[in-house]
């Protein structure tokens, strides 16, 4: 990839505001956010922002936010990430790995559908007590 | 131990981030034999009892987090250092910022890969909250030495929030175009 400018960069920012069809998601508050605390980092948590970046850019989703947070206290499964998707219940799904990224934009996101078998909502109370 | 050594520096970047810093400086500097992890904040800091029990891994201000009883980011970094004939310097001042300097000896077989920098620097873009971060980076090698720098605050201003959908794209590929064009 040749070395980009912030001038190229910013001609890129301004042409994809203008010619980009994108998707209608139709709720402009969707977050996924994803846990990066040491245990997050020591389980990978790198390559699932990696293939949430992709998964959301295959499917030109603009209105998606994609941040980044510390222990979520479920340290046992890690990579964690937390959907956020108004008119879904907060979810935080555990061992993500990037397969299971895509799946999480694809059904929870597009097709209003918990991803079965890595739900592991919030920590328990009394995780959170200690 | 971490997997790679980028995965020490997103712990600690994010500790001079948690520490309050307005600005942290970022550097990599990478040659045939070594790496170099260098983070300067101008956060919170320590006093020196602080300082020396930073490095015990069952210290925490219990601050950050009021029910950890573990902080692993600086006892990490400092026992694969010692594994591994590395050097460290921690130098902090309470109320005025920390410095660390970590010297990993590349060709100790048991130094970690160093990993993939531009999504690290990547990763320290997008940590929440207001600060002005400034990586720089440069390499070494045979063909010779080549640099960049980037700031957190002019990326701001040119994308807009970067952590919304294309915008994060066009960052990633931004910060990737800089590290490949590296020799």
């Amino acid at each position: 990839m040749a070395k980009m400018t912030l001038d190229e960069l910013r001609k890129l920012r301004e042409q994809s505001k203008s010619n980009i069809n994108r998707r209608d998601t139709s709720e402009n508050d969707i977050q996924i956010i994803v846990g990066t605390g040491t245990c997050g980092i020591a389980a990978g948590s790198k390559n699932v922002l990696n293939a949430f970046i992709d998964a959301v850019e295959a499917q030109k989703l603009e209105h998606i936010t994609i941040r980044q947070t510390g222990c979520m206290g479920l340290c046992y499964v890690e990579p964690t990430v937390e959907v956020r998707v108004p008119g879904m219940p907060d979810t935080i799904y555990g061992k993500v790995d990037a397969a299971v990224a895509e799946k999480i934009v694809s059904e929870h996101i597009l097709g209003k559908k918990l991803v079965e078998g890595h739900i592991f909502d919030r920590p328990a109370p009394d995780i959170m007590k200690n | 131990m971490h997997f790679r050594l980028c995965d020490y520096a997103l712990d600690l970047v994010q500790n001079a981030v948690e520490a309050g810093a307005g600005l942290v400086v970022l550097k990599l500097v990478e040659d045939r034999t070594s790496f170099i992890l260098g983070i300067e904040d101008n956060g919170c800091g320590m006093d020196e009892a602080t300082r020396a029990k930073a490095l015990d891994p069952f210290y925490t201000d219990g601050v950050k987090h009021a029910t950890r009883k573990v902080g692993l980011g600086l006892p990490f970094v400092k026992q694969a250092l010692d594994a591994t004939d590395g050097s460290f310097l921690l130098d902090s001042k309470k109320g005025r910022g920390t410095i660390l300097h970590c010297c990993f000896d590349l060709a100790h077989v048991d130094t970690p890969p160093i990993g993939d920098v531009a999504t690290l620097v990547l990763q320290c873009m997008l940590l929440p909250g207001v600060f002005e971060l400034q990586v720089l980076r440069s390499r070494t090698t045979e063909q010779g030495s080549s640099q960049y720098e980037l700031s957190r605050r002019i990326l701001q201003e040119t994308l807009g929030d970067f952590c919304r959908g294309e915008s994060l794209s066009m960052l990633r590929r931004f910060i990737r175009s800089q590290e490949d064009d590296l020799k």
